[in-house]
């Protein structure tokens, strides 16, 4: 059915109301028809009993009492068949001629002489009677009926069709007017609700409930814009630095000193680059909070040192002493390149807090029920508003430089990777430095997907 | 030249020092807008090299206390591709000119040149003669604190009016300046507009503003 819903609706309408119109107006005629045939037949009765008891050889009398008018007339006749009185209407000619008289002390419908009539066929002692009554009257007067009934039930169908199109259309009307108002909202002017109706009605509710969901989508569908405007944003600093670099170096003639300085830089722009676009990968596959993780079976002592040793060269540089403060145990169930990301964002963060000459030390301890990382810096720990919002994509803390370096991602990802693997991270803050620590549920090992 | 780099983006910064100093420049580098407005009201910069995404504060900021200082050294802002509202306010704040960024080395050198080129003369971006004060970038019009409505042409004519006080303004170059190729009458308009600018700037404060220089044009007098 693809009709408009306002024609669906008339068309039911309709069809009910004819086949009710319909149901009706036969029981109306049915009632009617024998109710004047019952009126029919008590008058044969009526005539037949005054025959009887007026046992009158008079046969004038006997003639006036089987009919007396041109609707009302009968015969009386011997067993032998002969008619011994008759009305004067009809002829000679016997009724029962002109249909069996099968029939004993009951009525049925027929034609006498093309004209329809109902007959009563009595016999009371040796004397069979055979009246009948023209149904003229009675077929005029079912037939004023019908015409009554088609025309009645006509209008009345036709009016009430129209009252139903007219209240569906009524009714529709503001589903329409919602229809058009969601029209005209898009992605360009995402701010556009639809029209809240008057009436508190279904659709009211309905207006509601959409601006509710448009309410959702734009909340977002912002969120998702304002992450790709800083994500972009973010990715510009260091491609800018390290076109500035090239360009810088190609201007004049370089000694090869100068062009391993500029190459050096330019590397190290491109180290930040690829960082930031890891942690940024990471962070739009986040969904509420968590990222899909792989765990596998992980020696996380082993996992720490080899990240410790990547920033080796750095903590050189920036003159730090890294610490592992390890308590080995069976291998954990984590997501090894997960739980390195985070682990390496949070030493990022940490040697470039840390004054020189601090230390950077990280401790991991196994309770058996849990696992926890921390890592702990000398910097100038986290202000409360801060720590309030340290997890929150693009807040940055400051460097021991004041300069503010990371692209505030680190410690959204941390979360997010803990998050994942049905952990926590909490931050201990003092002025003379910051421990984050992620506490990692320890899997069970029938869990562990291998 | 001395140039003053204020960017708080370390190695962006660095590496503009390097550059700048490479092309002979003598380059200070500071990283927030109070350093900056300490830097450019203490020397006398050729050129100010202003990020508008400073972390500590608004480029904004720095520019508009400068001119207020009247620091009128050539500001060239470094501002990202997408903040074309604050480049418009930068501009009419006093600002000469814009780069986006990525900086492109050679392009700054270019702007620089071209910036100094110009020099540093005082270019305040509100025009004033006594309390009478004209903003070219809101329109706006005071008397002290009374605001003055004027149509677009009397606004034009003021505008060039208060941007040559002193001088004396023959009534040909003010139709020639005001008016444009399409107005064929007679220079005689002038004197309709000056009287109009009179009845709303001048006659009900009691000033005199708009001089009349007998058979030659107008000039808008200087402060006493």
């Amino acid at each position: 059915m693809n009709a408009p819903i306002r024609v669906r609706l008339a068309a039911a309408f309709a069809g009910t109301l004819a086949v009710v119109l319909v149901a009706i107006g036969l029981l109306v005629f049915v009632r009617f028809r024998d109710d004047l045939d019952r009126a029919i037949d008590t008058e044969l009765r009526n005539r037949a009993s005054s025959f009887f008891e007026a046992r009158s050889p008079d046969p004038q009398l006997r003639k006036d009492l089987l009919g007396l008018s041109d609707e009302h007339f009968g015969q009386a006749l011997e067993p032998s068949g002969r008619v011994t009185s008759f009305s004067r209407q009809v002829t000679r000619t016997p009724l029962a001629a002109i249909r069996p008289l099968g029939l004993r002390n009951a009525t049925v419908a027929t034609r006498v002489e093309r004209r329809p009539v109902r007959l009563l066929v009595v016999r009371r002692g040796t004397t069979t009677l055979i009246l009948a009554s023209a149904r003229d009257d009675r077929n005029d007067a079912l037939g004023h009926l019908t015409n009554l009934l088609w025309v009645g039930g006509g209008a009345t169908l036709v009016i009430a069709s129209t009252l139903a199109w007219v209240l569906a259309g009524a009714a529709l009307r503001p589903v329409e007017r919602l229809r058009r108002s969601a029209v005209e909202y898009s992605a360009t002017n995402l701010d556009q609700r639809i029209a809240i109706p008057r009436a508190n009605d279904e659709l009211r509710r309905l207006a509601a409930t959409l601006n509710a969901m448009l309410d959702r989508l734009q909340a977002s569908f912002e969120d998702q814009r304002s992450f790709v405007d800083r994500a972009s944003h973010e990715l510009r600093t260091p491609l800018a630095n390290l076109s500035l670099e090239l360009e810088l170096a190609l201007r004049r003639e370089r000694s090869a000193e100068e062009l391993r300085g500029a190459l050096h830089g330019a590397a190290n722009e491109a180290q930040r680059l690829d960082r930031l676009a890891a942690n940024l990968l990471v962070l739009a596959r986040t969904t509420d909070g968590s990222i899909p993780i792989a765990p596998e079976p992980t020696d996380v002592g082993r996992l720490v040192d080899a990240t410790l040793r990547s920033f080796s060269a750095r903590a050189g540089t920036a003159g730090l002493e890294l610490v592992a403060d390890l308590s080995p145990k069976a291998p954990v169930s984590v997501d090894p390149v997960r739980i390195r990301q985070a682990l390496t964002n949070l030493l990022d963060n940490a040697i470039r807090v840390s004054p020189r000459g601090g230390t950077v030390t990280v401790r991991v301890r196994d309770t058996g029920d849990t696992m926890t990382v921390a890592v702990a810096d000398q910097g100038p720990g986290f202000t409360p508003e801060l720590a309030q919002s340290a997890f929150d994509v693009f807040v940055r803390g400051r460097g021991a430089d004041r300069s503010p370096e990371g692209a505030g991602l680190g410690l959204s990802i941390v979360w997010a990777v803990a998050a994942s693997h049905g952990g926590t991270v909490r931050i201990e803050s003092s002025p003379h430095g910051a421990t984050i620590v992620m506490t990692l549920p320890r899997m069970q090992q029938e869990e562990l997907p291998l | 030249m001395r140039v003053l780099v204020v960017e708080d983006e370390v190695k962006l910064a660095g590496l503009l020092a390097r550059g700048l100093a490479e092309e002979g420049y003598a380059v200070d580098v500071t990283g927030s807008g109070s350093e900056a407005v300490w830097y450019a009201t203490e020397n006398e910069y050729d050129v100010v090299l202003l990020d508008l995404g400073l972390s500590d504060g608004d480029g904004i900021e720095v520019c508009r206390t400068l001119r207020a200082n009247e620091r009128w050294a050539p500001i060239i802002v470094v501002t990202a591709r997408d903040d074309v509202s604050d480049r418009v306010t930068l501009l009419d704040l006093g600002a000469d000119d814009y780069l986006t960024k990525p900086i492109v080395f050679e392009e700054l050198v270019a702007r620089i040149r071209a910036v100094v080129r110009r020099g540093r003369p005082p270019r305040p971006s509100v025009l004033s003669s006594g309390d009478l004060v004209l903003d070219p970038a809101t329109r706006a019009v005071a008397r002290g604190t009374q605001p003055v409505d004027l149509t677009a042409k009397e606004f034009a004519l003021l505008e060039y009016l208060l941007r040559n006080p002193g001088r004396v303004l023959a009534r040909a170059e003010l139709v020639e300046h005001v008016w444009d190729f399409a107005f064929a009458g007679d220079a005689r308009i002038v004197d309709v507009y000056v009287r109009y600018l009179r009845r709303k700037i001048d006659e009900p404060f009691g000033t005199i503003t708009i001089e009349t220089v007998r058979g030659v044009g107008y000039r808008v007098r200087t402060e006493p």
